[in-house]
Protein backbone atom coordinates (compact mmCIF):
# COMPACT_ATOMS: atom_id res chain seq x y z
CA UNK A 1 0.00 0.00 0.00
CA UNK A 2 1.17 3.68 -0.55
CA UNK A 3 0.38 6.76 1.77
CA UNK A 4 -2.11 9.82 0.04
CA UNK A 5 -0.38 12.12 2.40
CA UNK A 6 -3.58 14.95 1.54
CA UNK A 7 -5.63 12.31 2.93
CA UNK A 8 -3.91 11.20 5.56
CA UNK A 9 -3.44 15.09 6.83
CA UNK A 10 -7.26 15.91 6.40
CA UNK A 11 -7.49 12.44 9.38
CA UNK A 12 -4.43 13.94 11.15
CA UNK A 13 -7.06 17.40 11.63
CA UNK A 14 -10.04 15.56 12.22
CA UNK A 15 -8.43 13.55 14.91
CA UNK A 16 -6.78 16.80 16.45
CA UNK A 17 -10.25 18.56 16.59
CA UNK A 18 -11.90 15.21 18.51
CA UNK A 19 -8.83 14.92 20.66
CA UNK A 20 -9.13 18.78 21.85
CA UNK A 21 -12.91 18.64 21.80
CA UNK A 22 -12.31 15.68 24.17
CA UNK A 23 -9.95 17.33 26.63
CA UNK A 24 -12.52 20.67 26.90
CA UNK A 25 -15.45 18.72 26.99
CA UNK A 26 -17.17 20.87 24.84
CA UNK A 27 -18.89 18.87 21.90
CA UNK A 28 -19.17 20.77 18.78
CA UNK A 29 -17.59 23.92 19.99
CA UNK A 30 -14.16 23.32 19.10
CA UNK A 31 -13.93 25.21 15.75
CA UNK A 32 -15.30 28.38 17.51
CA UNK A 33 -12.97 28.11 20.54
CA UNK A 34 -9.76 28.02 17.76
CA UNK A 35 -11.29 31.00 15.57
CA UNK A 36 -11.58 32.99 18.54
CA UNK A 37 -8.14 31.83 19.39
CA UNK A 38 -8.58 29.90 22.78
CA UNK A 39 -5.36 29.18 24.28
CA UNK A 40 -6.27 26.15 26.16
CA UNK A 41 -8.09 25.10 22.98
CA UNK A 42 -5.27 26.15 20.36
CA UNK A 43 -2.43 24.28 22.99
CA UNK A 44 -4.73 20.80 22.78
CA UNK A 45 -5.01 21.66 19.08
CA UNK A 46 -1.55 21.65 18.41
CA UNK A 47 0.03 19.34 20.53
CA UNK A 48 -2.48 16.60 19.00
CA UNK A 49 -1.79 17.70 15.50
CA UNK A 50 2.39 18.12 15.98
CA UNK A 51 1.77 13.91 17.54
CA UNK A 52 0.28 12.98 14.25
CA UNK A 53 3.36 14.64 12.47
CA UNK A 54 5.43 13.60 14.70
CA UNK A 55 3.68 9.63 14.51
CA UNK A 56 3.48 10.24 10.65
CA UNK A 57 7.20 10.86 9.82
CA UNK A 58 8.56 8.05 12.47
CA UNK A 59 6.37 5.87 10.54
CA UNK A 60 7.54 6.46 7.21
CA UNK A 61 11.15 6.85 7.48
CA UNK A 62 13.28 3.85 8.47
CA UNK A 63 15.78 6.52 9.29
CA UNK A 64 13.35 8.95 11.84
CA UNK A 65 14.37 7.59 15.51
CA UNK A 66 12.83 9.63 17.49
CA UNK A 67 10.26 13.15 17.17
CA UNK A 68 10.15 16.09 20.12
CA UNK A 69 8.16 18.99 20.39
CA UNK A 70 10.23 22.16 21.49
CA UNK A 71 8.32 23.37 24.51
CA UNK A 72 8.06 27.10 23.71
CA UNK A 73 4.95 26.27 21.53
CA UNK A 74 2.56 25.33 24.59
CA UNK A 75 3.99 28.26 26.84
CA UNK A 76 3.76 31.12 23.72
CA UNK A 77 0.94 33.13 22.83
CA UNK A 78 -0.92 31.44 20.95
CA UNK A 79 -3.03 31.42 17.81
CA UNK A 80 -4.03 29.59 14.83
CA UNK A 81 -0.97 31.16 12.53
CA UNK A 82 1.67 30.00 15.11
CA UNK A 83 4.37 27.18 13.28
CA UNK A 84 4.06 24.00 14.88
CA UNK A 85 8.04 23.42 15.69
CA UNK A 86 9.32 19.67 15.96
CA UNK A 87 12.66 18.21 16.38
CA UNK A 88 12.85 14.78 14.36
CA UNK A 89 15.67 13.06 15.60
CA UNK A 90 17.05 11.51 12.36
CA UNK A 91 19.85 8.47 11.37
CA UNK A 92 20.27 10.39 8.60
CA UNK A 93 18.33 13.49 6.41
CA UNK A 94 17.14 11.91 2.94
CA UNK A 95 16.10 13.82 -0.23
CA UNK A 96 12.81 11.68 0.54
CA UNK A 97 12.38 12.95 3.96
CA UNK A 98 12.99 16.93 2.63
CA UNK A 99 10.16 15.82 0.73
CA UNK A 100 8.00 14.07 2.71
CA UNK A 101 8.48 17.70 4.99
CA UNK A 102 7.48 19.52 1.94
CA UNK A 103 4.41 17.71 1.05
CA UNK A 104 3.44 17.71 5.03
CA UNK A 105 3.97 21.67 4.87
CA UNK A 106 2.01 22.10 1.44
CA UNK A 107 -1.38 19.71 2.76
CA UNK A 108 -1.55 21.64 6.19
CA UNK A 109 -1.11 25.05 5.06
CA UNK A 110 -4.09 24.03 2.16
CA UNK A 111 -6.17 22.75 5.48
CA UNK A 112 -5.13 25.27 7.96
CA UNK A 113 -5.83 28.19 4.72
CA UNK A 114 -9.83 26.29 4.78
CA UNK A 115 -10.17 26.03 8.30
CA UNK A 116 -8.92 28.89 9.73
CA UNK A 117 -10.28 31.75 6.82
CA UNK A 118 -9.14 34.62 6.90
CA UNK A 119 -6.46 34.58 9.70
CA UNK A 120 -4.46 31.61 8.09
CA UNK A 121 -5.06 33.50 4.28
CA UNK A 122 -1.25 34.66 3.98
CA UNK A 123 0.06 32.06 6.08
CA UNK A 124 3.38 30.92 4.09
CA UNK A 125 4.61 27.91 6.38
CA UNK A 126 3.03 26.10 9.50
CA UNK A 127 5.16 23.48 10.28
CA UNK A 128 8.66 24.03 11.33
CA UNK A 129 10.93 21.20 11.47
CA UNK A 130 14.55 20.91 12.36
CA UNK A 131 16.42 17.63 11.54
CA UNK A 132 19.09 16.91 13.76
CA UNK A 133 21.26 13.75 13.68
CA UNK A 134 23.46 12.58 16.59
CA UNK A 135 26.42 14.67 15.65
CA UNK A 136 24.49 17.73 16.32
CA UNK A 137 22.76 15.66 19.65
CA UNK A 138 26.26 15.42 20.86
CA UNK A 139 27.62 18.79 20.06
CA UNK A 140 24.18 20.50 21.38
CA UNK A 141 23.96 21.96 17.90
CA UNK A 142 20.61 24.57 17.80
CA UNK A 143 17.47 22.86 18.99
CA UNK A 144 19.03 19.45 19.69
CA UNK A 145 19.89 21.12 23.00
CA UNK A 146 16.34 21.00 23.82
CA UNK A 147 16.09 17.47 24.11
CA UNK A 148 17.51 16.26 27.40
CA UNK A 149 17.27 19.94 28.54
CA UNK A 150 16.82 20.39 32.17
CA UNK A 151 15.76 24.14 31.38
CA UNK A 152 13.07 23.41 28.21
CA UNK A 153 13.27 19.68 27.71
CA UNK A 154 11.82 19.12 24.02
CA UNK A 155 8.37 16.59 24.54
CA UNK A 156 8.97 13.28 23.08
CA UNK A 157 6.11 12.35 20.78
CA UNK A 158 7.69 8.98 19.36
CA UNK A 159 10.07 6.42 19.39
CA UNK A 160 11.35 4.24 17.25
CA UNK A 161 12.43 1.78 20.42
CA UNK A 162 9.50 2.57 22.28
CA UNK A 163 7.81 -0.75 23.78
CA UNK B 1 21.10 21.02 12.79
CA UNK B 2 20.23 20.57 9.80
CA UNK B 3 17.83 23.15 9.19
CA UNK B 4 15.70 22.20 6.01
CA UNK B 5 15.96 25.56 3.99
CA UNK B 6 19.46 25.81 5.00
CA UNK B 7 19.76 22.28 3.75
CA UNK B 8 18.12 23.31 0.53
CA UNK B 9 20.93 25.66 -0.06
CA UNK B 10 23.53 23.43 0.57
CA UNK B 11 21.88 20.96 -1.61
CA UNK B 12 23.30 20.83 -5.32
CA UNK B 13 21.31 22.25 -7.68
CA UNK B 14 21.57 21.61 -11.51
CA UNK B 15 18.63 23.41 -13.69
CA UNK B 16 19.79 20.94 -16.85
CA UNK B 17 21.82 21.86 -19.61
CA UNK B 18 21.51 25.26 -20.09
CA UNK B 19 25.01 25.83 -19.00
CA UNK B 20 27.88 27.25 -21.76
CA UNK B 21 30.03 24.48 -21.28
CA UNK B 22 27.27 22.07 -22.56
CA UNK B 23 26.32 24.34 -24.91
CA UNK B 24 29.81 24.24 -26.55
CA UNK B 25 29.83 20.22 -26.39
CA UNK B 26 26.96 20.45 -28.16
CA UNK B 27 28.27 22.76 -30.66
CA UNK B 28 31.65 20.46 -30.86
CA UNK B 29 29.27 17.10 -31.40
CA UNK B 30 27.60 18.10 -34.23
CA UNK B 31 30.75 19.88 -35.23
CA UNK B 32 32.62 17.62 -38.23
CA UNK B 33 36.41 17.64 -37.52
CA UNK B 34 36.92 15.66 -41.10
CA UNK B 35 35.45 18.02 -43.52
CA UNK B 36 36.99 20.87 -40.82
CA UNK B 37 40.23 20.06 -41.50
CA UNK B 38 39.80 19.07 -45.15
CA UNK B 39 38.25 22.85 -45.74
CA UNK B 40 41.34 24.48 -43.31
CA UNK B 41 44.25 22.88 -45.73
CA UNK B 42 41.97 24.27 -48.49
CA UNK B 43 41.39 27.30 -47.32
CA UNK B 44 44.88 27.90 -46.12
CA UNK B 45 46.51 27.03 -49.31
CA UNK B 46 44.25 29.16 -51.26
CA UNK B 47 44.65 32.25 -49.02
CA UNK B 48 47.85 32.31 -47.99
CA UNK B 49 50.17 33.95 -50.80
CA UNK B 50 52.90 31.57 -52.28
CA UNK B 51 51.99 28.59 -50.32
CA UNK B 52 51.40 25.59 -53.26
CA UNK B 53 50.08 23.19 -50.83
CA UNK B 54 49.60 22.58 -47.21
CA UNK B 55 49.24 19.21 -45.04
CA UNK B 56 47.70 18.91 -41.38
CA UNK B 57 49.26 16.12 -39.16
CA UNK B 58 47.62 14.96 -35.95
CA UNK B 59 49.79 13.11 -33.32
CA UNK B 60 48.43 9.35 -32.99
CA UNK B 61 49.60 8.62 -29.24
CA UNK B 62 49.09 5.31 -29.49
CA UNK B 63 51.35 4.89 -32.37
CA UNK B 64 53.48 7.53 -31.56
CA UNK B 65 53.48 8.72 -35.38
CA UNK B 66 51.94 12.00 -36.80
CA UNK B 67 49.12 11.22 -39.40
CA UNK B 68 48.68 13.79 -42.37
CA UNK B 69 45.10 13.74 -41.85
CA UNK B 70 44.39 16.52 -44.57
CA UNK B 71 46.43 17.39 -47.60
CA UNK B 72 45.86 20.65 -49.76
CA UNK B 73 47.70 21.13 -52.89
CA UNK B 74 49.24 16.97 -53.59
CA UNK B 75 47.28 13.89 -53.67
CA UNK B 76 46.44 12.58 -50.11
CA UNK B 77 48.13 9.26 -50.59
CA UNK B 78 51.76 10.23 -51.19
CA UNK B 79 52.02 11.91 -47.95
CA UNK B 80 53.08 8.76 -45.04
CA UNK B 81 52.63 8.73 -41.24
CA UNK B 82 55.33 9.73 -39.65
CA UNK B 83 57.40 8.02 -36.69
CA UNK B 84 58.50 10.27 -34.04
CA UNK B 85 61.22 8.45 -32.29
CA UNK B 86 64.26 10.32 -31.35
CA UNK B 87 66.75 8.96 -34.02
CA UNK B 88 69.06 10.27 -36.71
CA UNK B 89 67.47 11.12 -40.41
CA UNK B 90 63.92 12.56 -38.70
CA UNK B 91 62.35 14.41 -41.24
CA UNK B 92 61.77 18.02 -40.62
CA UNK B 93 57.57 17.74 -39.53
CA UNK B 94 59.34 15.14 -36.95
CA UNK B 95 61.41 17.33 -35.70
CA UNK B 96 59.04 20.20 -35.46
CA UNK B 97 57.10 18.24 -33.36
CA UNK B 98 59.86 16.89 -31.20
CA UNK B 99 60.97 20.37 -30.52
CA UNK B 100 58.28 22.59 -30.35
CA UNK B 101 60.04 24.74 -33.20
CA UNK B 102 59.36 26.07 -36.60
CA UNK B 103 61.65 24.51 -39.38
CA UNK B 104 62.18 26.28 -42.47
CA UNK B 105 64.04 24.89 -45.17
CA UNK B 106 64.88 25.90 -48.89
CA UNK B 107 66.11 25.01 -52.10
CA UNK B 108 67.78 21.39 -52.09
CA UNK B 109 67.34 20.88 -48.04
CA UNK B 110 63.77 21.17 -48.61
CA UNK B 111 63.44 18.86 -51.18
CA UNK B 112 65.48 16.32 -48.87
CA UNK B 113 63.37 17.57 -46.12
CA UNK B 114 60.29 16.33 -48.15
CA UNK B 115 61.33 13.29 -49.21
CA UNK B 116 61.47 12.32 -45.47
CA UNK B 117 57.68 12.59 -45.80
CA UNK B 118 56.44 11.12 -49.23
CA UNK B 119 56.15 7.96 -50.51
CA UNK B 120 59.79 7.36 -52.78
CA UNK B 121 57.99 6.97 -56.22
CA UNK B 122 56.41 10.26 -55.75
CA UNK B 123 59.46 12.44 -54.66
CA UNK B 124 61.01 12.89 -58.11
CA UNK B 125 57.81 14.71 -59.68
CA UNK B 126 57.91 17.57 -56.63
CA UNK B 127 59.34 20.88 -58.05
CA UNK B 128 59.39 21.91 -53.75
CA UNK B 129 61.48 24.85 -53.15
CA UNK B 130 60.66 25.81 -49.96
CA UNK B 131 59.34 24.39 -46.95
CA UNK B 132 57.68 25.63 -43.38
CA UNK B 133 56.58 23.03 -40.13
CA UNK B 134 54.86 24.37 -37.37
CA UNK B 135 53.66 22.38 -34.35
CA UNK B 136 50.55 23.29 -32.98
CA UNK B 137 51.15 23.58 -29.67
CA UNK B 138 48.47 23.67 -26.85
CA UNK B 139 48.12 25.25 -23.64
CA UNK B 140 51.02 23.63 -20.95
CA UNK B 141 53.29 22.67 -23.83
CA UNK B 142 51.34 19.66 -25.11
CA UNK B 143 52.04 19.42 -28.61
CA UNK B 144 48.96 17.76 -30.74
CA UNK B 145 50.50 18.07 -34.49
CA UNK B 146 52.03 20.07 -37.28
CA UNK B 147 51.05 22.36 -39.91
CA UNK B 148 53.22 21.59 -43.05
CA UNK B 149 53.70 24.29 -45.80
CA UNK B 150 55.33 23.79 -49.18
CA UNK B 151 56.18 26.37 -52.03
CA UNK B 152 57.26 26.19 -55.32
CA UNK B 153 59.13 29.67 -54.76
CA UNK B 154 62.84 29.52 -52.59
CA UNK B 155 61.34 32.32 -50.72
CA UNK B 156 57.87 32.92 -50.97
CA UNK B 157 57.25 35.37 -47.82
CA UNK B 158 59.41 37.27 -45.62
CA UNK B 159 60.70 36.49 -42.41
CA UNK B 160 58.12 38.53 -40.84
CA UNK B 161 55.35 36.92 -41.87
CA UNK B 162 56.43 33.98 -40.37
CA UNK B 163 54.13 35.46 -37.12
CA UNK B 164 50.79 34.63 -39.15
CA UNK B 165 51.73 30.83 -39.69
CA UNK B 166 52.61 30.75 -36.12
CA UNK B 167 49.37 32.16 -35.19
CA UNK B 168 47.39 30.10 -37.39
CA UNK B 169 49.09 26.97 -35.71
CA UNK B 170 48.26 28.12 -32.21
CA UNK B 171 44.37 29.08 -33.18
CA UNK B 172 44.13 25.22 -34.67
CA UNK B 173 45.60 23.79 -32.22
CA UNK B 174 43.46 23.85 -29.13
CA UNK B 175 39.84 23.60 -31.27
CA UNK B 176 41.22 20.91 -33.15
CA UNK B 177 42.52 19.01 -30.01
CA UNK B 178 38.98 19.81 -28.41
CA UNK B 179 37.06 18.55 -31.01
CA UNK B 180 39.41 15.20 -31.62
CA UNK B 181 39.50 14.44 -27.58
CA UNK B 182 35.52 14.78 -27.93
CA UNK B 183 35.35 12.45 -31.18
CA UNK B 184 37.66 9.71 -29.74
CA UNK B 185 35.44 10.13 -26.34
CA UNK B 186 32.18 9.56 -28.37
CA UNK B 187 33.58 6.54 -30.39
CA UNK B 188 34.68 5.04 -27.34
CA UNK B 189 30.83 5.67 -26.10
CA UNK B 190 29.33 4.50 -29.05
CA UNK B 191 31.17 1.37 -28.98
CA UNK B 192 30.21 0.98 -24.98
CA UNK B 193 27.00 1.43 -25.95
CA UNK B 194 26.83 -1.04 -28.85
CA UNK B 195 27.88 -3.73 -25.78
CA UNK B 196 25.37 -2.42 -23.52
CA UNK B 197 23.02 -2.85 -26.01
CA UNK B 198 23.28 -6.23 -26.74
CA UNK B 199 23.99 -7.33 -22.98
CA UNK B 200 20.51 -5.56 -22.08
CA UNK B 201 18.89 -6.94 -24.86
CA UNK B 202 20.15 -10.17 -24.51
CA UNK B 203 19.53 -10.74 -20.83
CA UNK B 204 15.68 -10.40 -20.91
CA UNK B 205 16.26 -12.24 -24.56
CA UNK B 206 17.50 -15.36 -22.91
CA UNK B 207 15.21 -15.11 -20.00
CA UNK B 208 12.76 -15.34 -22.43
CA UNK B 209 14.14 -18.37 -24.38
CA UNK B 210 14.91 -19.98 -21.02
CA UNK B 211 11.23 -19.89 -19.76
CA UNK B 212 9.39 -20.50 -23.37
CA UNK B 213 11.40 -23.54 -23.75
CA UNK B 214 10.69 -24.82 -20.30
CA UNK B 215 6.92 -24.70 -21.41
CA UNK B 216 7.24 -26.49 -23.97
CA UNK B 217 9.13 -29.40 -22.30
CA UNK B 218 6.74 -31.96 -21.16
CA UNK B 219 4.64 -31.34 -23.95
CA UNK B 220 3.51 -28.57 -22.24
CA UNK B 221 2.14 -30.75 -19.65
CA UNK B 222 2.55 -28.24 -16.21
CA UNK B 223 1.03 -27.48 -13.60
CA UNK B 224 -1.47 -24.34 -14.29
CA UNK B 225 0.00 -22.35 -11.40
CA UNK B 226 3.90 -22.98 -12.82
CA UNK B 227 2.40 -22.22 -16.54
CA UNK B 228 1.15 -18.80 -15.04
CA UNK B 229 4.14 -18.14 -13.20
CA UNK B 230 6.03 -18.83 -16.20
CA UNK B 231 4.13 -16.50 -18.30
CA UNK B 232 4.11 -13.88 -15.94
CA UNK B 233 8.38 -13.86 -15.89
CA UNK B 234 7.98 -14.01 -20.08
CA UNK B 235 5.44 -10.73 -20.10
CA UNK B 236 7.81 -8.85 -17.50
CA UNK B 237 11.04 -9.70 -19.57
CA UNK B 238 9.22 -8.37 -22.32
CA UNK B 239 8.29 -5.39 -21.44
CA UNK B 240 11.58 -5.00 -20.23
CA UNK B 241 12.94 -5.33 -23.88
CA UNK B 242 9.62 -2.84 -24.97
CA UNK B 243 10.64 -0.08 -23.12
CA UNK B 244 14.51 -0.49 -24.20
CA UNK B 245 13.47 -0.16 -27.90
CA UNK B 246 10.99 2.44 -27.18
CA UNK B 247 13.79 4.61 -25.57
CA UNK B 248 15.70 3.85 -28.66
CA UNK B 249 13.16 5.09 -30.77
CA UNK B 250 12.74 8.10 -29.01
CA UNK B 251 15.98 8.62 -28.78
CA UNK B 252 16.79 8.58 -32.79
CA UNK B 253 13.22 10.61 -33.10
CA UNK B 254 14.86 13.26 -30.62
CA UNK B 255 18.03 13.30 -32.97
CA UNK B 256 15.65 13.97 -35.98
CA UNK B 257 12.99 16.00 -34.72
CA UNK B 258 9.61 14.23 -35.01
CA UNK B 259 9.05 13.75 -31.24
CA UNK B 260 5.99 15.09 -31.10
CA UNK B 261 3.97 15.48 -27.93
CA UNK B 262 -0.12 15.90 -28.21
CA UNK B 263 -1.53 17.97 -25.36
CA UNK B 264 -4.80 17.52 -24.52
CA UNK B 265 -6.42 18.54 -20.99
CA UNK B 266 -5.21 16.64 -18.27
CA UNK B 267 -5.78 15.74 -14.63
CA UNK B 268 -2.16 14.67 -13.50
CA UNK B 269 -3.68 12.87 -10.47
CA UNK B 270 -5.21 9.46 -12.36
CA UNK B 271 -1.80 9.59 -14.13
CA UNK B 272 0.25 9.89 -10.94
CA UNK B 273 -1.40 7.74 -8.82
CA UNK B 274 -1.40 4.78 -11.84
CA UNK B 275 2.27 5.10 -12.34
CA UNK B 276 2.39 4.70 -8.42
CA UNK B 277 0.19 1.87 -8.74
CA UNK B 278 2.57 0.21 -11.25
CA UNK B 279 6.22 1.03 -9.76
CA UNK B 280 4.73 -0.75 -6.18
CA UNK B 281 3.80 -3.60 -8.00
CA UNK B 282 7.85 -3.97 -9.19
CA UNK B 283 9.43 -3.84 -5.41
CA UNK B 284 8.27 -5.24 -2.11
CA UNK B 285 11.58 -3.19 -0.28
CA UNK B 286 9.93 0.49 -1.13
CA UNK B 287 7.48 2.11 0.69
CA UNK B 288 5.55 5.28 -1.66
CA UNK B 289 4.24 8.06 -0.42
CA UNK B 290 2.06 10.37 -2.71
CA UNK B 291 0.84 13.83 -2.08
CA UNK B 292 -1.48 15.25 -4.79
CA UNK B 293 -3.17 18.63 -3.64
CA UNK B 294 -6.73 18.67 -3.75
CA UNK B 295 -7.05 21.43 -6.34
CA UNK B 296 -4.29 20.51 -8.63
CA UNK B 297 -5.40 22.26 -11.90
CA UNK B 298 -6.70 20.65 -15.23
CA UNK B 299 -3.58 21.41 -17.73
CA UNK B 300 -2.64 20.99 -21.11
CA UNK B 301 -0.07 18.09 -21.11
CA UNK B 302 0.32 14.85 -23.23
CA UNK B 303 -0.91 12.18 -20.82
CA UNK B 304 1.06 9.58 -22.66
CA UNK B 305 4.08 11.12 -22.47
CA UNK B 306 3.74 13.07 -18.93
CA UNK B 307 3.21 9.23 -18.04
CA UNK B 308 6.70 8.17 -19.89
CA UNK B 309 8.09 10.63 -17.17
CA UNK B 310 7.07 9.85 -14.93
CA UNK B 311 7.65 5.67 -15.23
CA UNK B 312 11.44 6.56 -16.37
CA UNK B 313 11.99 8.39 -12.96
CA UNK B 314 10.15 6.14 -10.58
CA UNK B 315 11.89 3.32 -12.66
CA UNK B 316 15.45 5.36 -11.66
CA UNK B 317 13.75 5.74 -7.95
CA UNK B 318 13.37 2.30 -7.93
CA UNK B 319 17.08 1.47 -9.36
CA UNK B 320 19.52 3.68 -7.61
CA UNK B 321 18.14 2.62 -3.89
CA UNK B 322 18.19 -1.25 -4.08
CA UNK B 323 18.26 -1.35 -0.41
CA UNK B 324 14.49 -0.25 -0.44
CA UNK B 325 13.45 2.52 1.33
CA UNK B 326 10.91 5.72 0.72
CA UNK B 327 9.93 7.17 -1.94
CA UNK B 328 8.05 10.26 -2.11
CA UNK B 329 6.09 11.47 -5.15
CA UNK B 330 4.88 14.96 -5.21
CA UNK B 331 2.68 17.50 -6.73
CA UNK B 332 2.77 21.24 -6.23
CA UNK B 333 0.90 24.33 -7.78
CA UNK B 334 2.86 27.67 -7.87
CA UNK B 335 4.26 29.90 -10.75
CA UNK B 336 1.88 29.27 -13.41
CA UNK B 337 2.94 25.31 -13.41
CA UNK B 338 2.52 22.60 -11.69
CA UNK B 339 5.77 20.63 -10.24
CA UNK B 340 5.65 17.22 -10.10
CA UNK B 341 8.74 15.21 -7.75
CA UNK B 342 9.96 11.78 -7.28
CA UNK B 343 12.59 12.00 -4.23
CA UNK B 344 14.09 8.44 -2.89
CA UNK B 345 16.56 7.42 -0.25
CA UNK B 346 18.95 5.70 -2.66
CA UNK B 347 22.80 6.22 -3.30
CA UNK B 348 22.21 9.62 -4.69
CA UNK B 349 24.57 11.16 -7.51
CA UNK B 350 27.94 12.82 -7.20
CA UNK B 351 28.01 16.58 -7.95
CA UNK B 352 30.38 15.76 -10.69
CA UNK B 353 27.86 13.69 -12.59
CA UNK B 354 24.76 15.74 -11.89
CA UNK B 355 25.16 18.32 -15.03
CA UNK B 356 25.49 15.38 -17.50
CA UNK B 357 22.24 13.63 -16.33
CA UNK B 358 20.33 14.59 -19.50
CA UNK B 359 22.91 14.05 -21.83
CA UNK B 360 22.27 11.26 -24.12
CA UNK B 361 24.33 7.81 -23.41
CA UNK B 362 25.53 9.38 -19.99
CA UNK B 363 25.29 7.11 -17.29
CA UNK B 364 26.13 7.51 -13.86
CA UNK B 365 26.68 3.59 -12.85
CA UNK B 366 27.68 1.63 -15.38
CA UNK B 367 27.07 -1.60 -13.44
CA UNK B 368 23.43 -1.06 -13.40
CA UNK B 369 21.62 -1.71 -15.97
CA UNK B 370 20.40 0.75 -18.17
CA UNK B 371 21.57 2.15 -21.53
CA UNK B 372 21.15 5.79 -20.38
CA UNK B 373 18.76 7.19 -22.81
CA UNK B 374 15.66 6.88 -20.00
CA UNK B 375 16.26 10.84 -18.91
CA UNK B 376 17.64 12.73 -22.36
CA UNK B 377 14.45 11.63 -23.57
CA UNK B 378 12.34 12.41 -20.59
CA UNK B 379 14.22 16.42 -20.57
CA UNK B 380 13.03 16.23 -24.23
CA UNK B 381 8.82 15.29 -23.61
CA UNK B 382 9.38 17.48 -20.72
CA UNK B 383 11.24 20.86 -22.62
CA UNK B 384 8.62 19.70 -25.54
CA UNK B 385 5.68 20.65 -23.21
CA UNK B 386 6.89 23.91 -22.18
CA UNK B 387 8.38 22.23 -18.80
CA UNK B 388 11.48 22.13 -17.29
CA UNK B 389 13.66 19.04 -15.49
CA UNK B 390 16.31 19.07 -13.08
CA UNK B 391 17.38 17.00 -10.10
CA UNK B 392 18.93 17.63 -6.58
CA UNK B 393 20.92 15.15 -4.65
CA UNK B 394 23.92 14.27 -2.05
CA UNK B 395 25.58 10.97 -1.91
CA UNK B 396 24.57 8.90 0.41
CA UNK B 397 21.07 10.49 0.96
CA UNK B 398 19.20 9.95 -2.26
CA UNK B 399 17.73 12.40 -4.75
CA UNK B 400 15.08 14.22 -5.99
CA UNK B 401 14.08 14.84 -9.48
CA UNK B 402 11.83 17.34 -10.89
CA UNK B 403 9.79 18.28 -13.67
CA UNK B 404 7.37 20.99 -14.66
CA UNK B 405 4.12 21.18 -16.68
CA UNK B 406 2.90 25.06 -17.29
CA UNK B 407 -0.57 26.00 -16.83
CA UNK B 408 -2.10 29.55 -17.70
CA UNK B 409 -3.81 29.90 -14.12
CA UNK B 410 -7.53 29.86 -15.99
CA UNK B 411 -7.54 26.00 -15.81
CA UNK B 412 -10.23 24.45 -14.46
CA UNK B 413 -9.79 23.09 -10.66
CA UNK B 414 -10.57 19.87 -9.08
CA UNK B 415 -13.01 20.55 -6.16
CA UNK B 416 -14.97 18.48 -3.78
CA UNK B 417 -18.00 19.27 -5.13
CA UNK B 418 -16.76 18.89 -9.11
CA UNK B 419 -15.30 21.03 -11.24
CA UNK B 420 -15.28 24.89 -11.16
CA UNK B 421 -13.43 27.46 -12.81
Amino acid sequence: MYTKLVDRVADMLEDSLRYSEKKLGKAGAIMELLKKNDANAHSYFRYWLAKQVGIYLGETSEHVLEVFIYPEMLVEEISATLPLTLIVYVEVYTAALESIVDALQNALLAEYQTMFSPSADGLSFILNIYFVDKDDFLRRKGLSAAIGSLHTPAIRVWNRFSD
Amino acid sequence: MLDMRHQNNRRRSVSGRRSTSSLYRKLLEAFDLDSFLVNTAFLLKSDLAGIDAVIVYLYDDSKRQLVPVSVSGYEHRYFCEICVKKKAGLSPVAQAFIKGKVIILAGKRAVKGLAKCITTDYTNNCQIKFLLCVPMVIRGGTRIGCLLFLSNVAHPFSSRSLSIFRKIAKTLGPFVYKAETLRQSQEKKYSSLVCTLSHELRTPLTCIKGYATTLLDHNGQWKREDSYDFLKIINAEADTMKKLIDDLIDSSMIESGLLSVKKEPVLLSPIVIKAVDDARMRTAKHKFVVSIPKDLPIIEADPVRTRQVLDNLLDNALKYSPEGGLIVIQCSIGNGEVTISVADEGVGIAPEHLNRLFEKFYRVKSDLAGTGLGLPVACEIVEKQGGRIWARSTPGKGSTFYFTLPFDGTSLKQTHDGWSS
